[in-house]
């Protein structure tokens, strides 16, 4: 075969491809939406939706009994009936009647009963199944691998109506049985033990808004409206698509050629130009996720070997802390990197919670000079003018770690490094692999971190800061203060109240005196969304949030 | 003799896998990282991440794991995925065949290119044109393929808007004819492809080309000029054949690493490869996976190695009178 042959054949090929090239490649928004989502999910079935995104999709095709909206006035969820038609609490709120709505039935054709509920609810507490809620019942009647007690939890009166029946001394609320329900007459069958190696196998029966139409792995999940639904409208969009776009920057060129529809997490930096857009409508989510500096409160070892909680060397003293939290500046790294899509942390209340939010609690201002004297008058001086501070013979000196390919993170340790270095301290950056880094974190093997929280909806404090560090492991930096734990306690046995309210109040205020961790920022989830799409409200919830109510414009 | 190579060769290809994965189980258990630390969290209860742990098997201790991995291999069994809660080779099989299609198109775009301009360069060696070719070759295998996927996709998708920047199917594909189909899956890999291939056809341009140049300057040549031969004749039955060895090599070498997945052009092109797959197992420490890629990469390597030789040996008949290993 000669060159030309070769050349030949190949023309020929461009010549059969070109056409197909020239073919548009816009999605042109036929009463259908494009989400784009960074990873695939591992799985739709409620029982292991762990992730964000698993928990977004499952969401729309299960009911729960409840849904929620953000009350934006008072900063706090605002529960109304779903799968259930109405609900009363007993007159101590120990247990709680439930209707469900007749008109509720499986993709299979089967109506949504009471079974469906009672059978949930024992799944999820079963350990063998290893669901996301497993251990997260406190407040029911639990046997004694921690599956919720059918005879003494459900009274079944039909089909419809039942009621559950909650621990004594306990508090329980809507958040209790907010879960999907998931379908009796399929999972019955199966020994529980067996459902997470076969659930995969299973062909989806669901009740929710939207029925899962294809899912191609890695690639696209497709749902249909369920139009037998009741929350479906007869102008509702018909599909959404969520596409999955692993990589940030194919997202945002999908995203200006109109090949998706949404996106979520856009960088500062591209939010600016993304507002120039004709066609798009660029909206900060405020922020419920933050970034903090952590410090180990407690000598580690000590506390490894004997159990004994004694301060730290270099961060054991709330004096030490606070300078650390004078010493750094925020608002430049806030402006610099997030172009002031965020705001200045306080604590670990996000301002979005306005019923308990702490608003007399004001951060800590950039001062380098109160945070000099500060560490003066807890004995850190540079007694041989080294330019490095000292404490007899402590060094102040410590290796800030931090997890690899966060590029705000990248960014504000270099402002941190260099304001620690202009207060006496002796500062390297070291980032780690992020499986390195979080293994380290969780058995406490790190000194001082950058790492950040989502704060959870409804909020938890207690696994956090409660200084019991054998229940609550996400207490990394080990803070330990019994006036602390005292409100956290209370907070967690208290109904949602104005009481609950103020001690989380106070709870900041402790918090902010001690500063155990320096709190950085809340950074806003910057989402982009087609104008075209109506009804979308960027809340605390998310943007994909109750899209039966979206139309096309 | 050469079936008695071959199936010596096939023994010890198993024996290195064996070893392989073995070094592979112990490397991902005792790096740093846990598969059951995406369970930790304030929506999660710590009894979930213990009753997890068990049920992984991880708790064991380490020669216990490697006793029942052991075992389950040789049965045939690569166990369950963390991640994916499905066996193995389950997952495997949902990424495998579109990672072996994905590489054979590459990999025959990366030879057609490079038999293409080797022949054309060296019926001009040292003249201006083929120096512009060598230099660009060695531009284009420089530079890394996210900057020409990036830049690609820039002209392509952002300017000229002609050619999707991800996926392998457009939105709504599922309505279309099966033609339809075929078009728009093509549409789609054409800019992969072309990530994918650049640098490899500029490698193996080089190594032809060079390989030809050599053969040129051995003393048979000039033999075979002065004996009246057309240089057609010699190009097709001497030099090619002669500078055919070293090329089949690397090119079995670059088979058999584009069979185990292109991780960079996947991500950015959002494929659904065997690279993808085994990046995300090797972050998610789903140790299982680790182990069911680490085996489809080795296999690949091991199979491509041998095609190599193979093929190797049937155009030098020394080679195949010596046996396929060589």
């Amino acid at each position: 075969m000669s060159i030309k042959h070769i050349a030949t054949a190949c023309l020929l090929i461009v010549m059969v491809l070109l056409p197909a090239a020239c073919r548009g490649t816009n999605n042109s928004l036929r009463n259908s939406v494009v989400i784009a989502i960074t990873p695939d999910v591992e799985s739709l079935n409620p029982l292991y939706s762990f992730t964000y995104y698993e928990g977004m999709i499952s969401e729309l095709l299960y009911l729960s009994l409840v849904q929620h909206d953000w009350d934006f006035e008072q900063g706090e969820l605002a529960t109304k009936p779903m799968l259930a038609e109405s609900y009363t609490w007993s007159d101590d709120s120990s247990s709680i009647k439930i209707k469900l709505r007749g008109d509720v039935f499986w993709s299979d054709g089967k109506r949504v009963s009471t079974e469906d509920v009672v059978t949930s609810f024992l799944l999820y507490s079963n350990p063998d199944v290893q669901s996301r809620f497993f251990g997260m019942f406190k407040n029911f009647y639990l046997l004694d691998n921690l599956t919720i007690d059918k005879e003494k939890t459900f009274t079944v009166d039909d089909s419809l109506e039942f009621s559950i029946h909650f621990k004594e001394s306990t508090n329980p609320s809507l958040v209790d049985i907010d879960m999907p329900i998931i379908p009796a007459h399929v999972f019955a069958n199966i020994p529980p033990h067996e459902i997470i190696n076969k659930e995969k196998e299973l062909t989806p029966v669901t009740n929710g808004p939207y029925n899962l139409s294809s899912w191609n792995i890695n690639q696209s999940i497709v749902l249909t409206a369920n139009t037998k639904c009741f929350l479906q409208q007869a102008d509702g969009i018909k599909e959404l698509i969520f596409k999955i776009v692993p990589d940030y920057n194919s997202g945002l060129i999908q995203l200006k050629n109109n090949e998706i529809n949404i996106l979520e997490g856009i960088r500062p930096a591209d939010a600016k130009e993304l507002k120039m857009s004709d066609e798009l409508i660029v909206a900060p989510i405020e922020g419920r996720d933050y970034d903090y500096l952590g410090w180990s409160n407690i000598d580690v070892d000590v506390y490894k070997r004997s159990g004994k909680k004694i301060p730290h060397k270099l961060f054991g003293s709330s004096s030490v802390r606070k300078a650390l939290a004078l010493a750094i500046n925020r608002q430049e790294i806030l402006i610099g990197y997030f172009n002031n899509f965020g705001q200045i942390a306080s604590g670990p209340v996000a301002p979005v919670f306005k019923a308990f939010y702490n608003t007399s609690v004001v951060p800590y201002p950039f001062n380098p000079n109160s945070a000099k004297m500060l560490l003066k008058s807890a004995g850190w001086v540079d007694a041989d003018g080294d330019g490095i501070l000292e404490k007899g013979k402590v060094l102040f000196s410590f290796t800030i770690f931090m997890p690899a390919g966060n590029a705000s993170r990248d960014f504000a340790s270099t402002v941190i490094k260099n304001n620690l270095k202009a207060i006496g301290a002796d500062v390297k950056i070291e980032m780690l692999e992020p499986g390195v880094f979080f293994e380290k974190m969780f058995n406490r093997e790190l000194d001082a971190w950058i790492a950040g929280w989502s704060v959870p909806i409804p909020i938890e404090l207690k696994a956090y800061w409660h200084s019991n560090l054998e229940e609550n492991q996400l207490n990394i930096s080990g803070f330990n203060n019994a006036e602390a734990d005292g409100l956290l306690e209370k907070i967690s046995s208290t109904g949602e109240t104005q009481q609950k309210n103020k001690m989380i109040e106070e709870f900041q205020n402790i918090i902010h005196q001690e500063e155990p961790v320096t709190f950085l920022y809340w950074i806003d989830n910057i989402t982009a969304h087609t104008k075209a799409i109506n009804g979308i409200h960027v809340s605390p919830l998310g943007v994909v949030h109750h899209p039966w109510n979206w139309t096309i414009k | 003799m050469l079936l008695k190579s071959a199936a010596k060769r096939i023994f010890y290809s198993f024996v290195v896998l064996f070893l392989l994965i073995t070094f592979i189980f112990f490397l991902v258990r005792l790096a740093p990282g846990n598969p059951t630390d995406k369970y930790i969290s304030p929506k999660l209860s710590t009894e979930l991440a213990a009753q997890i742990t068990k049920s992984f098997g991880i708790n064991e201790p380490l020669h216990i794991q490697y006793y029942e991995f052991a075992k389950n291999i040789f049965s045939g069994n690569l166990g369950i995925s963390y991640t994916y809660r499905t066996p193995v080779e389950k997952v495997i099989l949902q990424f495998l065949p579109f990672t072996v299609m994905f590489s054979i198109i590459s990999f025959s775009l990366q030879l057609l290119c490079a038999f293409i301009f080797s022949l054309f360069s060296a019926r001009r060696l040292g003249k201006p044109v083929d120096k512009l070719l060598t230099a660009v070759s060695l531009a284009l295998y420089a530079v890394p393929s996210f900057f020409t996927g990036v830049f690609l996709i820039y002209i392509f998708s952002v300017q000229l808007k002609i050619l999707p920047s991800s996926g392998i199917s457009s939105t709504g594909s599922e309505y279309f004819s099966s033609f339809e189909i075929f078009f728009d899956y093509l549409r789609h890999m054409i800019l992969p492809v072309v990530t994918l291939s650049l640098s490899g056809a500029a490698l193996f341009y080089k190594y032809l080309r060079d390989e030809i140049e050599t053969v040129y300057k051995k003393p048979f040549v000039g033999f075979l000029r002065s004996h009246g031969y057309d240089e057609n004749f010699i190009l097709r039955k001497h030099i090619l054949p002669n500078a055919a060895g070293p090329f089949i090599s690397i090119a079995g070498v670059e088979l058999g690493a584009l069979l185990g997945g292109a991780i960079i052009t996947e991500v950015i092109f959002g494929l659904p490869g065997m690279g993808r797959l085994t990046l995300e197992a090797v972050l998610s420490r789903d140790y299982p996976l680790v182990i069911g890629c680490t085996i489809i990469a080795g296999v690949m390597v091991i199979i491509s190695n041998f095609l190599a030789d193979f093929l190797k040996a049937i155009l030098d008949k020394r080679k195949l009178q010596e046996g396929v290993a060589g």
